[in-house]
């Protein structure tokens, strides 16, 4: 399955902050979003989603215009795992998952028994399952984060939406929730994430994009992403990109160095 | 309190709802004209059989004239206070919402002033009241549409609601001031503290019930959409919930439970907010136990409410009045007792 953005542009009212973005994404795949702050990530995210509508252009999902599904047949093929959050109630994390079955659900329906047992299968696939009884709002930042990716997977989806999935996580979070992105994109979803960190391209064996400063897009996989002069002209400052072979693999290391560069922050 | 891991809500619920009853049962032998519980099946009894005896005239009477119909008005106002004050407070994401946020007690309440000054028969008070309750809220819903611009909308809503209310409040001040002070403004003060007893007939009974059952009806249809919505707006419509339809029908059938109370009943505060308050910490903020049982404790507690009202003191309390001096206490207790768990 294909998800074709054509042309779009987008922002808010009258304030535009992406234009004329075209990009094809591949279900069985990553597909990365960097770029500065401020540089339209999110917008373009929201877009994607459907929660913003789109200033031009159109974005096709399986041949077929975005704004024609209903909200239902839309969250049955994309999933949107949002950052970890702290919602105002504490509901427990098998009720945050099967929340994730609602677009399975008729109109006035709770879930069914079927609904449970996905849950409850999509918490044992992810290795959370002894977290199932536990209050949503007690967890870890890492655990609530894969909550989350649960309950979108819960969707069934062919596409995830990811929100820096690693943000605000500590190294050993950061590594088991990249692990889970990559492994979902070999069993054949189509992952689509904004990230902060570039290695995370290299590591996924992600294609991506690069929102320049200056408004351009750099298209392709790490080795064409990730050079020097890219990540200057993304986010003003030096780095350092080195390929490592650990046990035969090739391995991108990405270093920002603190001196200060000609062009300045 | 609540654990994630415990599952009492059955338990909970089959308590309460033999609470009710137990409660219903003992209510109707409360009051001036006390009745034992033998002679209310006694009556009860010759009812069915079609042939009330001499003595019992005056029983039957006080039964099925006075307080079957202000038992089950109380029962019924309750449950919809609490529905629809469970609904907001997940739609809008905070614990600390009543349902008068978006206007319709103020509204109803200007509508009832307004009605009772200018002398109308109590069905058109009623009607202009519920009317002027629905009005309140369909402003600010317009207000919000208007302002907002499709962005935002909740919080635009709930500022909304805030100026329409404080209008309707000072309109409500105004009607007082002009009112005559020795008839119209007590009738009126009176009016908006609330009273099960001067609303007690079949008629308001039948318009309350299906008032219940039409707006509570339809929030405990969509229980788990609510669920979803205390996820915020845009991870509830990345769920599939169509937000916008879902919040405009939480949006009108709490509308129409709460305007029918106010309009028939009067001005009852606290209800709304700490009942669902309360279940919450009780069962859980899932949706699909908390809005039954909420609507269950509503009717239990504003039972107990009016059941004081009419023993404490000869005469009448005011049921707001009550509702916050005994509700308060136990908000109380209960955040105490609760209080590694909330927030």
């Amino acid at each position: 399955m294909i998800l074709d953005i054509q042309n779009i542009s987008c922002g808010y009212g009258k304030k535009t902050v992406i234009r004329n973005f075209s990009a094809r994404v591949e279900s069985g795949g990553v597909f990365c979003l960097l770029g500065p702050n401020g540089v339209g990530k999110t917008t373009l995210f929201k877009t994607i989603l459907r929660l913003l509508p789109p200033v031009s252009g159109q974005i096709y999902l399986d041949g077929k215009n975005i704004s024609d599904y209903t909200d239902m047949e839309f969250a049955r093929k994309v999933a949107y795992v949002p950052q970890a959050h702290t919602p105002p109630f504490a509901f427990s994390v098998r009720d945050v998952v099967v929340m994730g079955r609602i677009s399975h659900m008729g109109a006035f329906s709770s879930p069914s028994k079927k609904d449970y047992e996905t849950a409850d299968q999509v918490l044992q696939e992810l290795g959370i399952w002894r977290l199932r009884e536990r209050a949503y709002t007690e967890l870890s930042g890492g655990e609530r984060q894969m909550v989350l990716i649960a309950r979108a997977l819960a969707q069934e989806p062919m596409f995830l939406m990811m929100d820096e999935p690693t943000s605000n996580l500590d190294f050993g979070n950061q590594v088991s929730v990249l692990r889970t992105v990559c492994r979902l994109a070999r069993k054949g979803l189509g992952i689509l994430m904004t990230t902060h960190f570039p290695e995370h391209m290299a590591q996924c064996n992600a294609k991506g994009v690069l929102i320049l400063r200056d408004g351009r897009y750099i298209f392709g996989n790490s080795d064409i992403i990730l050079t020097p002069e890219n990540l200057r002209d993304a986010y003003g400052i030096e780095a350092l990109i080195m390929d490592v072979e650990n046990k035969g693999t090739k391995i991108k290391i990405c270093q920002p160095l603190l001196e200060e560069t000609a062009q300045g922050n | 309190m609540w654990k994630a891991n415990e599952k009492r809500e059955p338990v909970i619920f089959a308590f309460l709802i033999c609470l009710l009853i137990l409660m219903i049962g003992l209510s109707l032998t409360f009051g001036r004209y006390g009745i034992p519980l033998d002679k209310i099946m006694e009556v009860f009894g010759q009812k069915l059989a079609g042939n009330i005896s001499e003595e019992n005239r005056q029983a039957d009477s006080v039964l099925f004239v006075i307080r079957i119909p202000r038992i089950l008005l109380a029962v019924m106002a309750g449950a919809a206070l609490s529905a629809s004050g469970a609904a907001y407070q997940g739609m809008f994401r905070n614990p600390m919402v009543s349902p008068d946020i978006l206007g319709v007690s103020s509204g109803a309440a200007v509508g009832a002033a307004l009605g009772l000054l200018l002398d109308l028969p109590s069905m058109a008070v009623h009607l202009l009241s519920f009317l002027f309750g629905v009005a309140a809220v369909l402003l600010v819903m317009f207000l919000a549409k208007v302002i907002g611009r499709g962005n935002g909308t909740l919080v635009i809503m709930v500022l909304s609601g805030t100026v329409i209310s404080s209008v309707f409040s000072s309109m409500t001040s105004l009607i007082k001031y002009v009112a005559d002070t020795d008839e119209k403004l007590p009738e009126i003060t009176f009016w908006l503290m609330g009273s099960f007893a001067r609303a007690s007939s079949y008629s308001n009974m039948v318009m309350m019930g299906i008032g219940l059952l039409a707006g509570g009806g339809v929030l405990l249809l969509l229980r788990w959409k609510i669920n979803g919505m205390a996820f915020g707006e845009d991870e509830a419509r990345a769920l599939g919930i169509n937000t916008v339809r879902v919040r405009t029908a939480v949006i009108l059938s709490s509308t129409l439970l709460t305007a029918m109370t106010v309009c028939i009943c009067g001005t009852i505060g606290w209800v709304g907010l700490i009942i669902p308050h309360i279940t919450r910490l009780l069962v859980g903020p899932n949706y699909k136990s908390l809005m039954p049982i909420s609507m269950l404790g509503g009717a239990c507690f504003m039972l107990l409410v009016d059941n004081a009202a009419r023993t404490i003191v000869p005469g009448e309390l005011p049921i707001s009045i009550l509702t916050s001096l005994i509700g308060a206490p136990l908000f109380i207790y209960m955040l105490f007792k609760g209080r590694r768990d909330w927030l």
